[in-house]
């Protein structure tokens, strides 16, 4: 009975494992797409996930009553728009060539570049606002206080979880934005 | 004894789109033989990319001509 169960689940594996390879194949190599990967495309791309990730990030943020529900939905399709303009590169390493290959790796190392500059600028946002806290503290008690490592951000549920989804977004995206700018010709 | 400037290092050039029209293939029939995407052909042979050793020595026999002549080092300006 357990070997019909492992059987089935073995076909259904084989099925899903042809399905994918298939839509990915045909995704890859049909010229239908070609119109997300010349380089207006990319410059395009670029600018819809900036906006999608920063602009209604930073509107989601400071608009009170913006729930979180949108913006990971409008980050997906951002992400999946760049996944189809560079062929699933980072997504199966067996569908990909050697110029992929080697386009890919220089991606991934100017993300994580780029997302050190943006943790760095990060801490040093949250540097100031603590800073800010505690000279407003001085200001207000004629005292300075000990550092006791405690921020206040005065952020809602609603804005944590926009923060959130804004950093798995921004390192989602990042690797997308640094692939280039430089499209395909044929 | 630094690293050269861009402009000053060697490249690797290559004729693959002249022996390419000379064998009567297409972009897609060459990167079916050598097993890359069509892009990767033409980025070739625009020379926006050096290829692996292996790859080179697939295109050369692809081509039906030895791998040096195929692909050259060029020297910096």
């Amino acid at each position: 009975m357990s070997s019909a169960t492992d059987k089935i689940d073995d076909l259904s594996k084989q099925l899903e494992e042809k399905i994918e390879r298939g839509v990915i194949n045909w995704v890859n190599n049909d010229h239908f797409f070609d119109f997300l990967r010349n380089t207006p495309a990319r410059w395009m791309l670029a600018l819809i996930a900036v906006g999608t990730l920063y602009g209604y990030g930073v509107y989601a943020w400071i608009t009170e009553g913006v729930t979180g529900y949108i913006y990971p939905v409008l980050i997906f399709g951002a992400v999946l728009l760049q996944k189809l303009s560079v062929r699933f590169a980072f997504d199966d390493d067996s569908t990909i060539d050697e110029y992929q290959h080697t386009r890919r790796n220089r991606a991934y190392r100017r993300a994580y570049k780029r997302s050190g500059w943006v943790l760095a600028l990060v801490l040093g946002l949250m540097l100031v606002r603590s800073w800010e806290w505690t000279t407003s503290m001085t200001a207000q008690n004629m005292f300075w206080p000990l550092p006791n490592g405690a921020l206040n951000f005065n952020c809602s549920i609603e804005q944590a979880v926009i923060g959130l989804e804004f950093l798995i977004g921004h390192f989602v995206i990042q690797k997308y934005l640094s692939w280039g700018m430089r499209g395909e010709r044929n | 004894m630094g690293r050269k400037p861009r402009h000053e290092e060697e490249r690797v050039a290559n004729r693959i789109e002249l022996l390419r029209s000379q064998a009567g293939l297409s972009r897609q029939e060459l990167a079916d033989r050598v097993g890359v995407h069509y892009q990767t052909i033409g980025y070739l042979e625009r020379d926006e990319y050096s290829p692996s050793l292996v790859l080179a020595l697939k295109i050369a026999a692809a081509l039906g001509h030895p791998v040096e002549e195929v692909f050259n080092l060029e020297k910096g300006e």
